[in-house]
């Protein structure tokens, strides 16, 4: 859009020097000095990209026209209202500021002058005001399109982060369950039936010889299967295996291996009935852990990060805590803000402290409770 | 009727402030006093004749030598000391060490007159009574060369003592020094509310009432302009009563056109609150804008006149001076007070009222789009 | 009727979240706890209901109306008692209640009336013609209450009112504000000392690092973290009591003995000390102390932040 107000400030510069030519005036030299001068100044607005030099330069550009005002030509002056629209930020409010700053220098003028200026700042001003406001609508444009564009691409990293754990928990559960079958089966049920069976060999040695001996070797064999059929019986119905049992000892393994290939000291806590979080919410505090752990290691210089895992009443406190630098005002960068959806997601809360070592603390409602 | 609500508050807090009153009223009548009396003889009007003391030589005839003398007895009542120069002293010198006003020198070809620069008032009032003088010998010459009987009459037709009103047609009416100080000193204490603009808003955000204002169903622009008609109002008032004092305590003159001397002065209040409101704006910390105020309002009242007049000055430094808006302000007064110059009143009011819409808009705007005050 | 709705409120000082996410609502009749330590952004909300700041994200609806949208409205229904002293030194009480409620659009008598009216209610009718620079802490606490409420808003925000005066204000203040209550106001309290809130406020949010991180009220918010407290009963001898006995009595979790204190877990909302006290009686136990100990907000904050409410 930049390219409209240097098209602008070229066709008055033209004028200008169409004008000059025609003027017969002795002050030929200076008066390029001068145009030149401006060009120099006007490039240079346009290539500095900080704000603050653009106001200094805009600035240098505005007393450079009065000056060449004053001393060289005065139509220098018709210069002015173009750079006077520019010293205001783009903001539909100062419409009428804008006019009569524009419209201001006026009074002191001279009549042919005057009639000349006015002309220029009238376009000047409504060149300046298209030139707002298409930047204005481009850029809402533009930022609607990055929202939406951001939404598309959180939606669709929550989607596959989702899909992912659905079948890494379809297959975690799938190979414990296998587990614990495998174990039960051949710590119990495997026993019990080779008792049975050598139980049952035996009486079939003896059925021909001592009919009362093998008799009770049956029984035997039948007592022993019948346990087994209620062992199965009891496997079968305490399949699933108290899911805390995977939390926490995943959290521990977690932590541990962590802990040594970091070579960072990571105490563990934990205090209250573990039950009680669901296994949504330990995938959300496994998430979270890593997330806050990976950054403690990256910005906290920390010996020591403690975790706590603590089940209220109503709540489940999960607190990371790191002895490190901390920092003062904490800025929300995508990891946090990552955490603190995924909290959300689960009605829970983060604190974060940056005030005493850095601590990230996870509040989440025990589900029923609250 | 919530500005004037406002305006009301901002008159009672400011006329309770004991520092007001210091400030905006006990400062300026003491420097006023001090300056208007201890720099008095910068003001040449009210210099006593008799304070001349004129050394002469005589080598001219003694013919035209009895006139001189009957010159120097005539000189004398107006109080003008003749002394003819010693044996072995330099006239010349003698003046030039200001032991002497003026030195002349009387040979039958005329009269030549040496004076000392620091004089430069005496000179001249010694030049119109030598001018007179020569002119009435010319004239008496002339009639000795036409009719010898009427040069007693032409003779003794005395000369007038007041040789001044003959000469400066503007010293009848030129300001004292009291008077000259009496409008510097108020048109540099108007423009000391530029202090009071700058921490106009600044104030209630200290005494937290800004919360309440802001807390209030009124508009921002109704605080805003409350405040600054408030504080334009209670500068007027310390201004007007300075005027008032200095008029009929110091007998300072300001003129048939009080009217008029007033709005070049709410014009001047109103550019210096709408300055120092600009500057506070402008700048972040307060610490700044009090240097940067402070900074301005010393260098105005220096190149404006407040400490001492700036006679024609040339070059660049007039430049300077022209800068300060208490130049534009002085001027216009003095016109308006000594030559009923009564346009004079609308360039500096034009231009006051010019740039303090400027400072007020940068005020505005970044008041607009600050939270809070 | 809902007085405040706030949805989702979120305010950023170049970067820095002052206010995170918050969302309240209060009904009339509540006195309505904002508890958090120094710098939680209590005072942030405050100025962002009040509409002395706008919000980066998020709505306010006082009395069913947008805050920004319809100012006017919501700004006559509300009443600040803001942190810091809001007076002028430089006017007399009377003269400071009447320039705020002016700005209410009170005019003439009625203004003079409810000027009184509001120095009476804080005590000050006879000290109107006073300056505040001769007042008291305490009484320019209650001066500034006055100035909030001389145009009878229907919410009042109160922020830190109590903060540095004698107990006899603070009791006064305490006292005035469950009279507003009584008279209809709607009141938002906000303090870092939790035992004012605990006293006075129905329902509390508890306020960290520009969150809320808790709400309800007093006895929702102290189950967040527990259901049981601890009765500590020093006695003269242990040997007639009963362990066993004492864990039948209705509430009671668990009993030990500690020489001669015995340590009583017990449920809250159950009230079983009397039980407790008559089988020490029947057995002729002789009792040295008694000591209840529940858990307050403070103990709730420090549990939830690990931090303390004062610093």
């Amino acid at each position: 859009m930049e390219f409209w107000m240097i098209f602008s400030k070229l066709i008055l510069l033209g004028y200008l020097v169409l004008r000059f030519i025609h003027v017969t005036d002795r002050n030929i030299p200076w008066i390029i000095f001068s145009l030149l001068l401006y060009l120099c100044i006007n490039i240079l607005y346009y290539i500095v990209k900080q704000d603050r030099m653009k106001r200094g330069i805009l600035f240098l550009s505005l007393v450079q026209i009065l000056a060449s005002y004053y001393m060289v030509q005065s139509l220098f002056i018709l210069l002015l209202p173009l750079n006077l629209c520019e010293i205001f930020p783009f903001q539909n409010k100062n419409r009428f500021m804008i006019l009569i700053l524009v419209f201001l220098p006026l009074l002191p003028l001279p009549n042919d002058l005057a009639f000349q200026y006015g002309l220029v700042a009238a376009l000047s001003f409504i060149i300046y005001m298209m030139f707002m406001q298409f930047t204005a609508r481009l850029q809402m444009q533009e930022a609607q399109l990055d929202v939406m564009r951001k939404n598309l691409q959180k939606v669709t990293r929550i989607l596959n982060e989702n899909n992912e754990f659905i079948r890494q928990s379809e297959y975690t559960f799938k190979l414990e369950e296998r587990n614990r079958l495998a174990q039960v089966f051949h710590d119990k049920i495997g026993h019990t039936m080779t008792g049975a069976l050598i139980q049952m060999e035996a009486a079939k040695r003896l059925i021909g010889s001592d009919q009362k001996k093998a008799l009770e070797l049956l029984q035997n064999a039948i007592n022993i299967s019948n346990m087994g059929i209620e062992q199965i019986r009891i496997t079968l119905k305490n399949l699933k295996p108290p899911i805390e049992q995977i939390g926490i000892n995943r959290m521990k393994l977690f932590i541990e291996e962590f802990s040594a290939k970091h070579s960072l000291s990571m105490p563990f806590i934990y205090k209250g009935d573990m039950e009680r979080i669901t296994p949504i919410q330990w995938k959300i505090i496994y998430e979270n852990l890593t997330e806050a752990l990976t950054n403690a290691l990256k910005y906290s210089e920390a010996t020591m990060i403690s975790i706590k895992i603590h089940v209220l009443n109503t709540m489940i406190k999960v607190e990371v805590k790191d002895n490190g630098v901390g920092v003062q005002k904490v800025k929300k960068g995508i990891g946090l803000i990552g955490m603190e959806e995924r909290t959300a997601s689960i009605n829970g809360k983060i604190i974060v402290d940056g005030t005493n070592g850095f601590s990230v603390t996870m509040l989440i409602p025990i589900q029923g409770t609250m | 009727m919530n500005i004037l609500n406002i305006t009301w508050k901002e008159i009672k807090v400011s006329f309770r402030d004991y520092h007001t009153f210091i400030l905006m009223l006990a400062f300026p009548i003491i420097l006023m006093l001090i300056l208007g009396s201890a720099l008095s003889n910068n003001f040449d009007k009210k210099i006593k004749v008799d304070n001349v003391h004129v050394i002469y030589k005589n080598s001219a005839s003694q013919a035209v030598f009895s006139y001189f003398q009957s010159f120097i007895k005539e000189a004398k009542v107006a109080g003008i000391d003749f002394t003819e120069v010693a044996d072995g002293i330099n006239g010349r010198d003698e003046v030039k060490e200001n032991h002497f006003t003026a030195f002349i020198e009387v040979t039958d070809k005329g009269l030549t007159l040496i004076g000392s620069s620091q004089n430069s008032i005496e000179e001249s009032i010694l030049q119109g009574m030598l001018t007179a003088f020569a002119d009435k010998y010319n004239l008496a010459a002339a009639v000795v060369s036409v009719d010898p009987t009427k040069v007693s009459t032409v003779l003794a037709s005395s000369t007038k003592h007041d040789y001044i009103t003959e000469h400066s047609l503007r010293s009848a009416k030129a300001p004292s020094s009291m008077d000259y100080y009496a409008i510097a000193i108020t048109t540099m204490i108007a423009f000391y509310a530029a202090l009071y603009g700058m921490g106009l808003l600044r104030e209630e955000r200290v005494k937290h009432t800004s919360i309440r204002l802001l807390a209030a169903p009124i508009r921002k622009s109704e605080i805003f302009l409350g405040k600054i008609i408030g504080c334009v109002l209670v500068n007027l008032i310390c201004v007007a009563a300075i005027v008032i004092f200095s008029h009929y305590v110091y007998k300072a003159e300001w003129g048939s056109h009080i009217g008029l001397v007033f709005l070049i002065l709410i014009s001047e209040i109103f550019l210096a609150v709408s300055f120092g409101l600009g500057i506070s704006y402008m700048v972040k910390s307060h610490e700044a804008a009090r240097t940067i105020t402070t900074l301005v309002i010393q260098l105005v009242s220096f190149f404006g006149g407040a400490y001492f007049k700036i006679d024609h000055p040339t070059g660049i430094f007039k430049f300077i001076t022209d800068l300060s808006p208490l130049t534009w302000v002085n001027q216009a007064i003095t016109k308006i007070i000594y030559n009923n110059d009564l346009a004079a009143v609308v360039q500096p009011v034009a231009l006051n009222m010019g740039v303090s819409l400027l400072f007020l808009m940068i005020a505005i705007i970044s008041f607009q789009r600050r939270e809070g005050l | 009727m809902k007085v405040l709705e706030v949805k989702n409120l979120t305010k950023k000082f170049d970067g820095f979240i002052a206010v995170d996410n918050i969302s309240l609502s209060i009904n009339e009749g509540e006195i309505f706890g904002l508890l958090g330590p120094n710098g939680a952004g209590k005072s942030t909300t405050i100025n962002l209901i009040a509409g002395l700041l706008r919000s980066s994200e998020g709505e306010i609806k006082i009395l069913g109306k947008n805050n920004m949208k319809h100012s006017r409205y919501t700004k006559m229904n509300i009443g600040i008692v803001p942190q810091d002293l809001a007076i002028y030194e430089d006017l007399t009480a009377f003269e400071n209640v009447k320039f705020f409620a002016g700005l209410y659009g009170l005019r003439g008598t009625e203004l003079t009336d409810r000027v009184q009216e509001a120095l009476e209610f804080v005590g000050l009718l006879d000290m109107q013609r006073a300056y505040p620079k001769n007042f008291s802490g305490g009484m320019k606490r209650r001066l500034n209450i006055a100035c909030a409420i001389a145009h009878r808003p229907k919410l009042i925000i109160m922020d830190e009112p109590t903060v540095g005066i004698d107990p006899h204000s603070r009791n006064y203040i305490l006292q005035s504000i469950h009279k507003l209550n009584e008279m209809g106001c709607t009141i938002i309290y906000t303090s870092h000392y939790m035992e004012e809130v605990e006293e006075i406020c129905t329902r509390i949010s508890i306020m960290d690092h520009g969150k809320v991180i808790a709400e309800g009220t007093k006895e929702q918010l102290i189950a967040i973290i527990t259901n049981t407290k601890d009765i500590w009963i020093e006695v003269k001898s242990v040997e007639q009591i009963d362990i066993e006995k004492i864990k039948e009595i209705n509430g009671v979790k668990t009993v030990s003995l500690d020489k001669n204190v015995i340590k009583i877990n017990s449920e809250i909302g159950i009230n079983n000390l009397n039980n407790i006290l008559l089988y020490l009686m029947n057995q002729k136990v002789e009792i040295g102390s008694l000591e209840e100990r529940e858990p307050n907000l403070e103990t709730v904050f420090l549990t939830l932040t690990g931090r303390n409410l004062r610093d």
